[in-house]
Order: structure tokens, then sequence, then C-alpha cells
């Protein structure tokens, strides 16, 4: 079922994701910044937008995180699209 | 049969449109079957006693599904390791037998005759098995053989995945006749056979006389290594981005939307962001099935990039059974290696400067350049002969007679004297082929894109490098259908001169 996130909630989710991925405290993961500058290879934007979508609980293209390449706007666009 | 055949153009593809349609008025199911049929008509034509390998696999491989959906999980991860272990040990078979020979008893491998459409329908096959154990799809088998057999992508890619495809295949409204995709799917295929037909066929020539040239180990100036390699370069990109778009602009004819497969990809400012934009069906095949499933809970370092040389080596091999191909591979794994470590010391800018945008390109475009060397030369030695010459260690030319015919019309006007030739291009290169392929490059880097001039959109890697198109952008129109009929006339002339694709050979 599709659950609604506002975009706070989403860039948070996003923030403690990837600190666990990264393994780095979720001070040290910027929600402004690249994701390629946060050391998120393909791959793992991959299984980022994979991971949201099953948290969601709507479908998701899995190459969402390279048309927003940072955790601020892909969490603008999920908290937009919903409405 | 070709794409670019007259007998596919105005015979079969005709036919299997109409068969489609009018079965589709029966019932979905009904073309779903007739068009699966057409598809291995299709591939008969090339050899028809090798139908049966096709069939043969799909049956198989859904046998697998189907044991695998039916499986509690230690038991379905099983069978699944056994399914993607058969399908890539029929690729050796066919493809890697004779190579994998050549190294234990040291003989030089002939060039392997693979089956049409292994190598790609071998990718869509596990990608599917993945996915079933992954996800439980829910299995039917027609659906599942026109997913693997429809004939625009069965030979030599998009590759498609069912998670895009199987889902349109669900839909009935794609199971009726839509103009507006029948006019847009023409055009697609119009600019894809433009391609292919005006200039990559038109570069080959060229490109065949040095490569063929160095392989003889006939003396090659730097200037004529340069030449050849660039030349190469744009003749795949146009051949291949060209049969992509046919087989896409082939798909919307049936309201089926294929994955677009090239996003100007030599205009990349990097290579990561090259991979993403070149055959980009196959690089995210491979990281999602090989580069993902080997990073996966790692953090980033050292691993990653053995992971990233594992990955494109394996590509490398995917091309071919030779050396060339896997040192090109391990060559883009280098490069995609050295680019992540430059991303790590130096972040990229959130708007990059112009001037850095051009090194990025011009670096990117070098590499590539380079790297197209391996992918075309027979062997080693001929690459490493080829590579010399570029380097500046090219042999002077021999005092013997030109042997290319291009220029001598120009000689005999005199505008270029045989000396000039001689001294700078060699026997092996000509000004005719220098001025095609600087026309072919300009067109790649300058001109727009055939997908973003039709605005076509099916899961490419981002929407970044699509330029506004202005008064070129395309819609259903009077003029839009007189510049379509004008291009197809100027490639129905030379239609006569069918060549095979370049991809058809992986």
């Amino acid at each position: 079922m599709a659950i609604d996130k506002g975009e706070a909630e989403i860039t948070g989710w996003c923030v403690a994701h990837l600190a666990k991925a990264l393994r780095r405290p979720e001070g040290k993961i910027d929600p402004q910044a690249k994701f390629t500058r946060l050391g998120v290879d393909s791959a793992m934007a991959v299984y980022l937008v994979a991971e949201l979508e099953e948290w969601l609980g709507r479908e998701l293209a899995p190459e969402l995180a390279f048309e927003y390449p940072t955790i601020a706007t892909l969490a603008r666009h999920l908290a937009g699209e919903r409405d | 049969m070709l794409f670019n055949s007259t007998e596919f153009i105005f015979v079969f593809l005709p036919l299997a449109v109409l068969v489609h349609f009018a079965l589709a008025r029966v019932s979905a199911p009904a073309a779903i079957l007739g068009t699966t049929l057409s598809s291995l008509v299709f591939y008969a034509w090339w050899n028809p006693p090798y139908v049966l390998l096709p069939v043969a696999s799909i049956v198989a491989n859904f046998w697998f599904a189907r044991l695998i959906a039916a499986a509690e999980k230690p038991a379905a991860k099983r069978l699944l390791v056994l399914g993607i272990v058969s399908n890539i040990l029929v690729l050796c078979y066919w493809k890697y037998a004779d190579f994998l020979l050549s190294i234990v008893y040291s003989y030089k491998a002939a060039p392997p005759v693979v089956p049409l459409a292994l190598s790609f329908t071998t990718f869509v096959q596990i990608a599917f098995l993945v996915d079933v154990y992954r996800r439980k799809i829910p299995l039917d088998f027609s659906r599942y053989a026109f997913f693997v057999a429809f004939f625009p992508h069965l030979i030599a890619g998009p590759i498609v995945r069912w998670n895009s495809f199987g889902r349109q295949l669900g839909d009935d409204a794609r199971f009726r006749l839509d103009w507006s995709n029948v006019a847009l799917g023409l055009t697609i295929f119009i600019f894809g056979l433009a391609k292919k037909v005006l200039i990559a066929d038109s570069l080959s020539p060229h490109v065949g006389a040095v490569f063929d040239a160095a392989a003889r180990g006939d003396p090659v100036t730097a200037l004529a290594a340069w030449g050849g390699a660039l030349a190469f370069s744009a003749q795949i990109y146009f051949d291949f981005s060209g049969y992509s778009e046919m087989a896409i602009g082939l798909g919307l004819l049936f309201n089926f939307r294929l994955p677009v497969n090239f996003a100007a990809p030599l205009r990349a400012t990097s290579i990561l962001d090259f991979w993403r934009r070149w055959h980009i069906t196959l690089s995210q095949w491979l990281r999602d099935y090989v580069y993902g499933p080997l990073t996966f809970g790692r953090p980033m370092g050292w691993w990653r990039a053995i992971a990233v040389m594992i990955t494109m080596t394996l590509a490398g091999l995917w091309h071919g059974a030779g050396w060339t191909f896997v040192v090109w591979g391990a060559y883009h794994g280098c490069l995609l290696t050295i680019n992540t470590i430059w991303q790590r010391i130096v972040p990229e800018r959130d708007e990059p400067t112009r001037a850095g945008r051009f090194v990025g390109w011009a670096l990117t475009f070098t590499a590539f350049v380079v790297g197209s060397v391996l992918f075309r030369a027979a062997d080693i030695e001929t690459s490493r002969h080829l590579l010399a010459a570029m380097g500046g260690m090219g042999q002077p030319p021999i005092a013997e007679a030109l042997t290319l015919q291009h220029d001598w019309w120009a000689i005999r006007q005199g505008w270029i004297s045989e000396a000039f030739i001689r001294t700078w291009l060699g026997s092996t290169w000509s000004v005719t082929g220098t001025a095609l392929t600087l026309l072919a490059l300009a067109i790649a880097l300058l001109l727009p894109d055939p997908m973003e001039i039709t605005g076509y959109r099916e899961g490419d890697a981002q929407s970044a490098w699509r330029r506004n198109v202005g008064v070129l952008a395309w819609r259903p129109s009077l003029i839009a259908l007189c510049a379509a009929f004008l291009l197809f006339g100027e490639v129905f002339f030379r239609l006569g001169q069918v060549s095979e694709f370049l991809y058809y050979q992986f």
C-alpha cells in the first residue's frame, strides 16, 4: 500500500539509509551534496531507489537518482509526486 | 533478413504489422502468438535450423522460471544459480569454446560462428530469471516467448527487461493500432536507417583499408592510424545507434516502447557519463546483475575498483571471444576506476565551467577513440601496430602505387598532389576518408540526436543530456512527413548495397 511521506521524512530516511550503506555518521551525509560527491555509485543509487520503492509502497523508476542527483531534490520530487 | 534490406522493409514488416493487428482484433493472446511466430520466421530467414536454439532456450528458461517461482527461498536460489549457469554454458559452448581451447593448446583461435541473437537473448533471459527470483512475477508462456523473441530487439537489443516490457504486454490498449505511434515509429526508423546506410556504411571502406593494412603489417602513418580510429569510432556509433533506433521505431509500429540505447554518447564529458549514454541497456544490465551483486553490502574502497574491473572485463568478453575484447574491457575498467578516484579527490562542481566541460569532453572522446582500436583490430598485434602509429611511432609510407581510388578525382583536378597524400596519409588513408569522418563526427557532436528531435523517452538514465531543439522538435505534420519521405528517398537508392550491422557479430 502506498504511504504518503513528507519531504523532511523522506530526506531523513535517505540520510539514515546512506549513512548505513556508506558506514558513516548521519551528520556526514549532506542532503544538498550530489550522490557522486557522497561516494554513491550507480549500483548503490539504484539500490537506494529500490529500497525507497519498498518503503513508500509505490513504483519508482530505477534511474530516478540520476534524474534527481541529491537527497534534497529526490525527496522534493517524491514528496511532490504524491500530491 | 536485415532491417536495412528491401525484403524486410517492403515485404516482411508490412505483413508482420498487418497480421499483428488483424489478430489483435480477435484477441491480444492471438496477436502475441502471431507476432512470436513472425519473429521466429524473421530469425529463421538467416539459418532455418538454428531457429531451434532460441525456441529451446525460451522453453527451458520458462521451465526454470516456473520452478524458481514455485520453490521456497533456499531451493529457489539453487535453481536460479543452475538456470544462470546453464545459460552461460550454452553461450560459452557457441562463443568461447575455441577461444578457451586456444589458450590451453596455444593456437590461434578462429573467429567463432555464433548463432544470431545468442548473446542478447542470454542476457534478457538471465535478467528474467533473477527478476522471477526477486519479485515472483506472474508467469505466462506466450507473453514470455513474445518478450524474448519480439523481432525488433531479438538480434542485437536494446536489452529489454520484464518490468517494463512485460507490463506493456498486459495492457490491452496496446493491441489497438495507434496512428500517432506509427508516425513516430516510422520517423525514428528512418532516422536509424539513414544513420546506418548513409553514414556508417560510407565510412566502412575507409576503416577497412587502414585496419586491414595494419593486420597485414603494412606501414601506417600517424595520420592514417588516427584517421582509421576516428572513422571507426564514428562508424560503430552510427551503425549501432542507428540499429537501436530502427528497433525502437519498429517497436512503436506494434505499440510497444523499447528502451533508449544511446543518448548522444560522443558528447559525454567523463567516462562515467559516457557509459551512462553508450549502449545504455547493456550498462544497466551489467550494473544490476554483475557489478551490483559483486558490491552489495560492501563499503566503498578497493573492492569496488576490483568489481569495476571484473565487470568491464566481462563486458569486453561478452562482445567477442578474443584478447582484444578482454583488453578493451579492462581498459575501460581502468578508465572508470580513474574517473571514480578523480571524483573522490576533486569533487564534481554543481555547475562545471565551460573550460572544465571541454577538457572533460576532449579526454573522454580521445580515450574512447583509442579504445576503439582494440575493439576493431583483428588481433593484439594489429592493435599494437596502430596504437604505436597513433603515438607517433608510425612507419614511413612505402613507395608503392596508391592502393586507394578515393582521391584520384581530387588529384586530377589539381587540388591535392599525390606526393602530399603519400607523405602524410600513406597508401591506406585518404582525403575523402578524412572529409567523411569529420562530417560524421560533426553530425554526432553538433546536430541534435533523433531521440532529442522526436522527444522519445523510455528508460534512459537522465534527461540532462537532452538539448532544446526548438523548431526541429518533431510533431506529426505534413512538413515532418515530407522531411521523412525525403530522407527515406536518399536511403532508398542505397538499399541494394545491404551490409550487416556491426553488432550482429556479437
